[in-house]
């Protein structure tokens, strides 16, 4: 009976030890995640455009999102902002965001001694929060959001639940930056002949027929 | 003095007057009656004219791109789908800006052009630039295009040989880049020009993208694998229109029938045969039916005649005669007197001799209207005559306009809702044999166009019915084609129509 309570012991202290270690690392992974969801994503929602992480050289962005169950989204964009020294928002540049999540990473992996980033990154409003709702087993919620300027931007879903519960949040972050810094892109016809090639072959298709 | 007898000569001068007035009048009368008209209506005009000529329509003014694109560069769109006729031709001097068809004829008036044949992934990159493009669903020779509209196309543009895309690029300012889809080629024209500031296209690329609406590819908005990159128009606003309408027969009545018939037989009108059946078909039929009219209850006229001994003749040349003939059956006039535009929407070419070829008009209002099952003018060419004319023209009675917003229902959510009633027509009508991919993934891949279209759908047995705006979908595998209608309200299908 002692022993048996000895042993129910040790095995609660190690099963309350064990529990403890997974809440803490449940809690850091989800204070610090690099997507910084609220709450697991909905596998009924797939944000179609723009792509998690990718870059849009335009000053508007598409946000298609795709439904595969009837349900209620809240959709958002924001622009990740920061306090500048005098208290003002400023953009986050897309440096500045990369910094951030490197400290981030640097963070949950015990590399660093720092237990939160250098700089504080604020959700900037952009676009009037805007509810979808689907009664069908495929649906397509469509936006163009025009003038926006460079900057990191963020998408975020929520799956609406009865009254305002957030059932699921679903975030892709976007880099927008101006369609004049686009990569000049290698010349269509590079390899296409040459104009008096071409030239010569016109004028002897025309003599001789094709 | 007077002479003497004068005053017998003026008794005959005025006998002689009045022998003459009567014998006019028999005329004249005698005319009356044989004609069987009634003289309350009788003018002056009708008397001289033997068979009313409307305007003659130009080929020029009934061709137009069914969509025009927009490519701005950074991977969004606008389209035009309704309207494109002011972007594309005018018959006056360009005022409002140069159209499409005026910044070919000057790019072809550069010396020293010469073709090329690309690939299509160098059309794709070199349009997914900014550029301008123009479609066609019914692909027309380059010859064709350069008669009507003037252009002075070099022997080097010979090797082109039918037009489905046409399109300028800012990534390429010196060339002209064609698309012809049924011989799966594209061709890039160079010429000399490479100046921004004197391109034309630069003021009509400007002008377009006032006007256009948002439009991104479909592979962009629904993200399957096998979407394939047709422009989606994603409009916030436009004009919603429902129309109610009648047929001609209705309005214009007997007076409008008789006076139609009488262009088709002329002199011999006399010696037609008229015969009423009981359903309301009135049939005019002259000899052992070398001409035959038709008109039925529904508004409709169909008229034929036995082929006589004819040649050849060019594309350009069918089309002439077909308009021609139209000038003086009728013309575009409805029987409640507007004139409408026309557009031609199909061209089917038989390979025989003498040529055949039958042309599909539709009415154009502001955009074209396009009919649920058939046009609203056929004409069939056999050489130099005229030997089918089938002419279907609505009557509007009660229009109602309002500014509308998609909302929920964009073209994307039509067709998510619809694609396996899509796939289910489709595969009834002999669509996607031995395929064995998911109805979404059959849709999705045979998408060739979505736009915003007023529709004229078909009519009830008295020839009435609406013309409303829908999302309409259009469909094509293997050569066969389908048009389904939505509507814009509540997603429904509306109709179906092979084309």
């Amino acid at each position: 009976m002692f022993y048996q309570k000895t042993a129910n012991n040790s095995i609660s202290k190690r099963g309350l030890a064990v529990l403890l270690i997974v809440v803490l690392m449940f809690s850091m992974c989800s204070f610090f995640s690099l997507t910084e969801a609220y709450g697991a994503e909905d596998p009924a929602v797939t944000v179609v455009n723009p792509m998690d992480g990718s870059t849009v050289y335009s000053s508007s962005l598409l946000i298609s999102v795709k439904l595969t169950a009837p349900e209620t989204i809240r959709v958002n964009l924001y622009k990740q902002v920061k306090n500048d020294a005098d208290g003002k928002p400023v953009p986050l540049t897309i440096d500045e965001w990369n910094k951030v999540q490197s400290e981030k990473t640097a963070i949950v992996s015990g590399a660093a001694i720092a237990t939160e980033p250098s700089i504080q990154v604020l959700q900037g409003w952009v676009m009037d929060t805007v509810f979808f709702t689907s009664t069908n087993n495929l649906a397509f919620f469509t936006k163009k959001v025009e003038n926006l300027s460079g900057g990191v931007y963020k998408v975020k879903i929520d799956t609406m639940g009865s009254g305002d519960a957030v059932l699921y949040t679903t975030e892709q972050v976007v880099f927008i930056k101006e369609k004049a810094a686009q990569p000049v892109q290698a010349n269509v016809f590079e390899n296409s002949q040459t104009g008096t090639v071409s030239f010569l072959q016109n004028l002897l298709k025309s003599i001789f027929g094709r | 003095m007077k002479e003497p007898g004068t005053k017998g000569t003026t008794k005959e001068f005025i006998k002689s007057v009045m022998m003459v007035v009567l014998f006019l009048s028999t005329i004249l009368l005698l005319y009356v009656f044989w004609e069987d008209i009634n003289p309350g209506q009788m003018t002056l005009g009708e008397l001289t004219e033997q068979e009313s000529v409307h305007p003659l329509i130009e080929p020029a003014e009934v061709l137009a791109p069914d969509e025009l694109q927009l490519s701005y560069g950074d991977g969004s769109y606008g389209v035009i789908t309704g309207d494109t006729r002011s972007y594309w031709w005018t018959s006056q001097d360009p005022s409002q800006g140069p159209t499409f068809s005026y910044s070919v004829r000057e790019f072809f008036q550069e010396q020293d052009i010469f073709v090329e044949e690309i690939t299509e992934e160098q059309y794709k990159q070199v349009v997914a630039m900014e550029s301008l493009k123009v479609i066609f669903d019914e692909a027309l020779p380059l010859e064709f295009l350069c008669q009507v509209y003037q252009w002075e196309c070099p022997s080097a543009t010979e090797t082109i040989q039918q037009v489905s895309e046409l399109a300028y690029s800012f990534g390429s300012m010196e060339s002209l880049f064609v698309r012809d889809k049924g011989q799966g080629k594209y061709y890039r024209i160079i010429g000399n020009g490479e100046n921004l500031e004197k391109t034309p296209f630069l003021s009509l690329y400007q002008r377009t993208a006032i006007n256009a609406h948002v439009a991104y590819p479909l592979s962009l908005l629904m993200g399957e694998a096998e979407a394939n990159p047709v422009l989606v128009p994603l409009p916030n606003e436009f004009p919603y229109t429902i129309t109610t309408y009648t047929n001609e027969r209705a309005i214009g009545g007997e007076d409008f029938e008789r006076s139609l018939a009488k262009t088709f037989f002329g002199n011999t009108f006399d010696f037609t045969r008229i015969i009423q059946d009981a359903k309301g078909t009135n049939t005019y039929m002259y000899g052992y039916g070398q001409r035959v009219l038709v008109a039925t209850k529904d508004g409709t006229f169909r008229y034929q005649e036995e082929t006589a001994v004819t040649q050849d003749v060019k594309l350009l040349d069918s089309l002439e005669i077909a308009l021609e003939f139209l000038s003086k059956h009728g013309g575009t006039q409805g029987a409640s007197e507007e004139i409408y535009a026309l557009h031609l929407s199909d061209i089917q070419q038989q390979a025989s001799r003498p040529s055949s070829v039958r042309f599909l008009f539709d009415l154009w209002e502001k955009s074209a209207v396009r009919y649920e099952g058939g046009g609203a003018l056929a004409i069939t060419v056999v050489g130099e005559q005229v030997v089918e004319f089938t002419r279907d023209f609505y009557i509007p009675e009660k229009t109602q306009t309002q500014p509308f917003s998609a909302g929920d229902y964009t073209a994307v959510n039509v067709l998510a809702t619809n694609y396996e009633q899509m796939a289910a027509v489709l595969m009834e009508a002999g669509f996607f044999q031995d395929k064995r991919e998911e109805s979404l993934s059959l849709v999705l891949q045979s998408i060739q166009s979505i736009r915003l279209a007023e529709t004229r759908f078909a009519k009830t047995q008295e020839g009435m019915g609406k013309i409303e705006t829908c999302w309409c979908f259009f469909i094509e595998e293997d050569g066969k084609q389908m048009e389904f209608y939505y509507s814009i309200r509540d997603a429904l299908p509306m109709g179906h129509t092979f084309r």
